[in-house]
């Protein structure tokens, strides 16, 4: 019976055409991933040394489609399970002598081979994509069946298992297919919040074992794989994937069983109130017909659009009606709260810092998850409100009423417009809650009523009309879903393929600035009307989709293609046609003129920046060791018009020759974010205009001499806006811009990989290439409600003409650099032993003044402890509009800070988290050292000084005032941020002295923090900072030749003792990874009452090579003497730490140990049994894996001897 | 009040012909659509309520060419069908409700007054709050009936209503029916040839797509008087008859004996007695006459 039942499915399954174009799907997305990222789609990929085929990149494609196999499942095993009830057969069936276990596993392992058949597509269509010809052959490996084998057997088939058996007991249960789908969206809630909890270094066991496909487990190993190994490692099998697999193939199991439990063959599944109902009818039939014999109310028929109107109104009520009568719906939309309250009280910075919980950001950051959220919801629910009256079979009773198909459509629509509607106010609702719990009471309602039915919906909206499409042409819920999903990802990654311009990319939000970053000093900023447009753009397009959904829309029965055929041209009259043809109008008409108005840049940005950037630099970069004059005075006016988004400004500049030799050229280059015009004052003529470099070439009549000096005079104004482009930083509050829009002098390529040895290359100093040292004296105007702050003294403040003046100028010599911030502030004002602190802030952001305050302070202490003292009277900290970003900045003694520092929600410091303003306070104060006082040259490595530093600055402030545990805190983040970019490098890291560009943040950053903290652990902080101190004192004040990273180190050398200089060579100038581990520990009582402890530890140390390979430090007796690379030999220091208790409060040893080899053994007298042995406390150390670095003595066995 | 099918012509894509050039022309009243399983009864009977389109010919309703103009037949037509489902969950009351929004019945309270007239016709009133998803069968189709009926239609179609439903229902239902049909045509089709006999005044029997008979059923059983007979004869007994003597049905009684109903012009032997014909007769006379004629086509 069961081989019966069972071939019947599957014939049933290989019958239908759904089937093949899953499998299809399947083997496509396969095909094209594999061979597209092993080039068959673009040129050169010469770059990139990631294997398209290798067994972590195939798991990584596999997690991709198992998301969209999470839709296909419910429909393959749901149909299975209902299909009888859909027919109405099962009366005729149930009959049948059957076994309730041979006709479950029958129907479930068919519906399981067919799901299992969708994945051996995916294998052959990974394997298949691996064989083109003509890809790139270092992409590629071998195809082999093992990989594929054990994906299959460990993680697909179970996954799938797993989700077929609940989707199957879900549908016993409920016996209702759509029951299906809420599972799904659980699991993807589930999964979601897996993968949140296990992102931490150390999730622990639990964490990795809830989330229930393995793929936290998994990535929490293979997060720490460098590029070689992702390549040719197989997906590993660890303690934990297999645990996770024990657990929930266990669940398995059980479903199996409460499925066999629950499966009964019974025509209804009867519920309680059901059978209350039952009795109740049979009661009123037997009740005796009484009839009033009245003749038919009188009544009218409605006609024209208002009625119309009104009948599509109430047919989307009824609609949403009878969705909300299920409970289905209802628990949806529980998840969504759940949902919206997970992600709004989770709001974390990359840090990990809460923020307070705004309107605005209870909005903003869990919109993403939130609105794939909304958009699978709406696919699924325009699929129920489309296919339901053919599926209950009302259909018949409905398309017989003189209801027009335009108001039946327009009132489904509807109805999943209320539906959104419905979702989108669960985020308000979590929002408040989520505001209440936190003791927040500012409820911006209108605000949340703006941003989520003005902003989201109207993007809802054009997803919700294609679902409407989609699903009315395909008549398959399920089927429908799947395509809607493919189409949800797929548009994203339009790009991928070459197209890059929105107008071609459905409902998609463009790029810059449309991010609609809301400030709470700026409001939405420039982005939104450009917003409005395009989603005008894609709801004409909807309209569009909804006039051919509407002729193709299937009224009654239809037999054969033709007839459905027939039944479109019938419907193709006058006036629908028109309707068409004016939207295809409108949509096409739209598209030419947003691609029109997006091409007027009068900014040049991205990619168009930065071609014209190489240009220049291929025509004039002979030009780049040509002697200029240098700035040494500069005198600027800026006014600034916040309500107009405007500035102008005037200035000169005193410009003197410090060269040897005459100077008949000046080279003049201007900003190509403002308009320049520019003079000297001595006669000259302009021999050379380049628009696209923006380079003018000045003849001097009679050359200027060494020694003379020469002025510029120039005025600019800033680009107005366009519709589509943001073309100045002038906010109508929280302006913020840098004087980069000022002209310069001379030409300086944008190479950032200077080396140290080039002639020249130490003549400039990082922050400016035309002057050394200026002072700087500024006149700001802004509007008569703003003040304007920039570095400087403020000399002199007035209000003219309705505008407010503000005068700054320089006591000391600065550099050429400096920053402009123009708002409505309130001040919060301290003293520091005669330092004034100072911040500007937005009267409504007063939250983490006092951390600000505290930071600047405890920083000040340090620096004037250790280092030198601050050199100016003021520090400044000043907010700005977040839509202008999430950064601050340092300027001599004048620190901007973003609006989203003022706003975070600073836990008690004995709490997780890190005090975010306090660090950034002090490490912005530090660059007032690290960048001001010491300014390396603009060479390679320089920001290994300036951020490097200013990051081990703001640790070592941050342990002196809140302890060693919390710098550990700040540590482990940034080992992680270091260890995830190094992992995700596509070529050979970098040492942290050559390190060049703004690419790869967290070498200077990160990195850089990590190796001085390392360095300050291993031979001492104070040794480390006399070091510091010495570099500072020698490189003070001193104009060029300017010092490099070279130099830094030479002074390092000095206080670094001879057995610890392979640190500097492993921190510095190499990048050098540990893998250390405490292997077992073994106590012995020693008869005076103390322990001793056998501890067995090994230590790994390796480098990469170009390949990514690792190239391990070896054993001091194994190493082949003779050619000795004595750079591969292991000869460490480790440090070893033994503590009482879970602090580091009083250890009971601490000390570093020599190591030579990767196994050792060392013994140690202790006084007590300790809490625990750690290897590295301190996390001086690269470890790539910490985890097993602490032998806890509650896991430890006794040994009495 | 007239309803002129001419030509009606509709064959399926697995080559079916499920009508056959089909000519009727209905007038006010109760008219019985009889015919065996598979017959053409549905699909003539869709193809009226506008579900689904003929190959060829034309359907005049009145003024209506219901073909060229569906929605003007929509708005004076009630239609229930062989088999239908409702939206789970939803109460008599709201699907009322949604049915009255989509016949475009504009006036809440002429909605309300009309949903109370057709609830209590079909004396479904003290159940409008309950799922009609959950109604036994009887009720549902009274359900049915009470959609149908919400915009006072004149052309009702019914098709097969009374299968499944028990004698008390039946009846029930029948006498609603009756009711209603009295100052419109109604289109009733059934295998169940009492069901007719009892309620319409006009009939027609379809078999294979083709009109057999069509006409009044007091006539057409008038026209058979003294044309049927009746044998009784024991269960292992053969009677052979002539090929002018047509068999038209046998009746079991309980203590096992048959009895035949025969049709002959003259008395086709002395174990014969003459019988009074029924509708019943007409139908199974056409019935042989249609298959015999195919026979003979088919040789």
């Amino acid at each position: 019976m069961t081989g019966t039942i069972f071939l019947f499915e599957l014939k049933f399954w290989l019958k239908n055409p759904a089937t093949y174009l899953y499998a299809c799907i399947f083997f496509l997305l396969a095909f094209f991933s594999v061979a597209g990222a092993a080039g068959l789609f673009q040129e050169d990929i010469s770059h990139q040394i990631k294997v398209a085929n290798a067994p972590l990149a195939i798991y990584v494609l596999s997690n991709l489609a198992f998301k969209l196999m999470l839709f296909v499942i419910p429909s393959i095993i749901g149909s299975s399970v209902s299909r009888e009830f859909q027919h109405q057969v099962h009366s005729l069936l149930y009959s049948f002598p059957l076994y309730r276990g041979s006709f479950l596993t029958a129907k479930f392992s068919a519906a399981f081979c067919i799901l299992s058949l969708f994945w051996i597509c995916l294998i052959s269509g990974s394997m298949l994509g691996a064989l083109v010809p003509g890809l790139q052959p270092d992409l590629i490996q071998p195809v082999e069946w093992e990989p594929y084998f054990k994906l299959l057997m460990v993680y697909l088939l179970p996954n799938t298992l797993l989700v077929s058996l609940m989707v199957f007991l879900i549908n016993i249960l409920s016996r209702n297919q759509f029951s299906g789908f809420v599972l799904v969206i659980l699991l993807m809630i589930i999964r979601e919040i897996g993968l949140r909890l296990s992102a931490d270094i150390d999730p622990g066991t639990l964490a990795l074992v809830f989330e229930p496909f393995a793929e936290s487990a998994t990535s929490f190993i293979t997060r720490n794989w460098t590029l070689a190994e992702q390549n040719s490692f197989p997906v590993p099998l660890s303690s934990d994937v297999i645990l996770n697999r024990i657990v929930y193939l266990s669940i398995c199991g059980l479903m199996a069983v409460l499925s066999y439990q629950h499966f009964h063959f019974h025509q209804d599944v009867k519920s309680i109130s059901q059978v209350l109902i039952k009795r109740k009818n049979s009661l009123n039939s037997i009740k005796q017909e009484q009839k009033k014999h009245t003749i038919f109310p009188q009544f009218e028929y409605g006609s024209g659009l208002i009625f119309s109107l009104q009948q599509i109104w109430k047919l989307s009520s009824y609609e949403l009606k009878s969705i909300l009568k299920s409970k289905a719906f209802l628990l949806v939309l529980l998840f969504g709260c759940i949902l919206g309250f997970v992600l709004q009280s989770q709001i974390n910075t990359p840090y990990g810092i809460k923020v307070w919980p705004l309107t605005w950001v209870m909005l903003v950051f869990p919109v993403l998850f939130f609105k794939l959220f909304i958009a699978f919801v709406s696919f699924f629910y325009a699929g129920i409100i489309i296919n339901k009256p053919r599926l209950e079979g009302m259909f018949c009773l409905i398309d017989v009423t003189p209801v027009k198909n335009r108001v039946l459509i327009a009132g489904k629509v509807l109805a999943l417009i209320k539906l959104q509607i419905l979702i989108l106010s669960s985020l308000m609702i979590s929002g408040v809650t989520v505001q209440i719990v936190n003791t927040y009471y500012d409820f911006e309602i209108h605000h949340y009523l703006f941003d989520l039915y003005c902003i989201h919906l109207p993007e809802m909206i054009i997803w919700g009309i294609a679902a409407i499409f989609i699903q009315s042409i395909f008549s398959n819920t399920w089927f429908g879903l799947f395509i809607l999903a493919l189409l949800f990802f797929g548009v994203a990654e339009l790009t991928l393929i070459g197209i890059e311009q929105f107008i071609f990319r459905f409902n998609q939000n463009p790029d810059p600035g449309f991010y609609l970053q809301y400030s709470d000093l700026s409001g939405y900023s420039h982005s939104l009307k450009a917003y409005f447009i395009y989603k005008l753009y894609w709801l004409i397009f909807s309209g569009i989709l909804m006039m051919l959904a509407l002729l193709s829309w299937k009224r009654g029965r239809i037999f054969a293609g033709t007839e459905h055929l027939k039944n479109i041209r019938i419907r193709l009259q006058r006036r629908p046609a028109f309707i068409l043809l004016f939207l295809c109008a409108g949509f096409l008409s739209l598209g030419i003129w947003i691609n029109f108005q997006e091409g007027i840049t009068l900014v040049p940005f991205g990619e168009k920046l930065e071609i014209m950037e190489k240009e220049s630099d291929k025509k004039w970069s002979h030009l780049e060791s040509l002697p200029q004059p240098r700035i040494i005075d500069v005198m600027v006016k800026m006014d600034i018009f916040p309500e107009e988004h405007r500035f102008q400004s005037s200035g000169h500049y005193l410009l003197v020759n410090r060269s040897e030799v005459l100077i008949d050229s000046i080279l003049i280059r201007t900003s190509h974010e403002v308009l320049t015009d520019f003079s000297v004052d001595k006669p000259y003529s302009i021999i050379l205009k380049d628009t696209v470099a923006r380079l003018n070439v000045l003849k001097l009549d009679c050359p200027l001499y060494p020694g003379d000096s020469l002025i510029l005079h120039f005025s600019l104004k800033s680009i107005a806006n366009t519709l589509f482009h943001k073309n100045n930083q002038v906010e109508k509050n929280g302006t913020y811009f840098t004087s980069l829009i000022y002209p310069t002098i001379g030409y300086r390529t944008a190479r950032m990989d200077r080396k140290a040895n080039e002639t020249g290359a130490r003549d400039n100093h990082y922050r400016s290439f035309d002057s050394d040292y200026i002072s700087l004296d500024l006149l700001l105007s802004t509007s008569k409600d703003q003040l304007a702050l920039a570095p400087g003294y403020l000399t002199e403040s007035y209000s003219e003409n309705g505008r407010n003046y503000f005068k700054y100028v320089s006591k000391s010599p600065v550099t050429n650099d400096y920053a402009i911030v123009s708002g409505t502030f309130k001040l919060h004002k301290e003293k520091w032993k005669g330092t004034e602190l100072e911040i500007y802030y937005d009267s409504e952001h007063s939250y983490n003044l006092d951390h600000m305050i505290l930071g600047l302070k405890k920083t000040l202490d340090y620096q004037d402890t250790h280092l030198s003292p601050y050199q100016h009277e003021h520090i400044r900290i000043v907010e700005f509009s977040r839509s202008l970003g999430g950064f601050a900045q340092s300027f001599a003694n004048f620190m901007p800070f973003s609006e989203i520092s003022f706003v975070m929600n600073i836990q008690a410091p004995n709490k997780k988290g890190l005090n975010l303003p306090f660090l950034g306070a002090s490490h912005e104060l530090a660059h007032q050292w690290w960048g001001m006082q010491a300014i390396p040259a603009d060479v390679e490595g320089y920001k290994m000084i300036t951020e490097g530093l200013a990051e081990y600055t703001s640790l070592m402030v941050l342990k002196k005032e809140y302890g060693p545990e919390k710098a550990l805190e700040f540590q482990k983040k940034a080992l992680q941020t270091y260890l995830a970019g190094s992992r995700n490098m596509e070529s050979t890291e970098p040492a942290l002295m050559y390190n060049q560009g703004n690419e790869h943040a967290f070498i200077p950053y990160q990195k850089g923090m990590l190796a001085f903290n390392g360095m300050a652990g291993m031979i001492g902080e104070n040794c480390l900072n006399e070091a510091l101190k010495s570099y500072l004192q020698n490189v003070k004040g001193k104009g060029a030749p300017y010092s490099t990273t070279s130099d830094f180190i030479e002074h390092l050398l000095l206080f670094t003792p001879d057995s610890m200089r392979y640190l500097i060579h492993d921190m510095y100038e190499s990048v050098v990874f540990y893998d250390n581990s405490i292997d077992s520990v073994v106590v012995d009582s020693v008869s005076d009452g103390t322990f001793e402890l056998n501890i067995y530890f090994s230590i790994q140390k390796y480098s990469l090579n170009e390949k990514g390979e690792k190239q391990f430090f070896k054993d001091f007796d194994v190493i082949d003497k003779s050619p000795a690379q004595p750079d591969l030999l292991l000869q460490d220091y480790i440090p070893l730490g033994i503590f009482k208790s879970s602090t580091y409060d009083d250890p009971l040893y601490l000390s570093l140990i020599k190591v030579t080899s990767r196994y050792n053994h060392i013994r140690i007298k202790v006084a007590e049994i300790p809490h625990r042995i750690e290897l590295d406390p301190r996390m001086y150390l690269i470890d790539i894996n910490s985890k097993d670095n602490a032998f806890r003595m509650a896991e430890f066995k006794f040994h009495e001897n | 009040m007239n309803l002129i099918i001419q030509d009606l012509k509709k064959t399926y894509p697995n080559g079916k012909a499920a009508l056959n050039s089909i000519n009727l022309n209905i007038g006010t009243g109760m008219f019985g659509l009889l015919g065996p399983n598979g017959a053409g009864k549905s699909t003539l009977m869709r193809t009226l309520a506008t579900l689904q389109l003929p190959d060829a010919g034309s359907i005049y309703f009145n003024e209506i060419d219901v073909m060229k103009d569906p929605m003007a037949l929509r708005r004076i037509l009630g239609y229930l069908p062989q088999e239908f489902g409702v939206y789970p969950g939803l109460s008599a009351q709201d699907l009322l409700e949604y049915f009255c929004v989509l016949k475009g019945i504009n006036s809440a309270s002429d909605r309300k007054r009309i949903i109370e007239y057709v609830l209590e016709l079909t004396n479904l009133t003290e159940v409008r709050r309950q799922a009609v998803s959950r109604f036994s069968g009887g009720m549902k189709q009274r359900f049915g009936i009470a959609q149908l009926l919400l915009n006072n239609p004149r052309l009702i179609i019914v098709d097969e209503p009374t299968a499944g439903l028990d004698p008390a229902e039946r009846n029930r239902f029948l006498n609603v029916l009756r009711q209603v049909g009295t100052e419109s045509i109604v289109i009733f089709s059934s295998h169940i040839v009492d069901d007719i006999s009892e309620l319409c005044n006009q009939f027609a029997i379809l078999n294979h797509g083709e009109i057999l008979k069509n006409g009044d059923p007091t006539q057409s059983i008038l026209d058979l008087t003294g044309m049927i007979w009746e044998r009784n004869i024991q269960t292992h007994e053969e009677a052979i008859y002539s090929h002018e003597v047509i068999r038209l049905s046998s009746k079991y009684h309980p203590d096992n004996s048959k009895v035949l109903r025969l049709f002959a012009s003259k008395p086709p032997d002395n174990m014969c007695v003459p019988a009074q014909p029924h509708l019943e007769d007409v139908y199974f006379l056409e019935m042989h006459r249609s298959n015999d004629s195919e026979q003979n086509t088919a040789i």
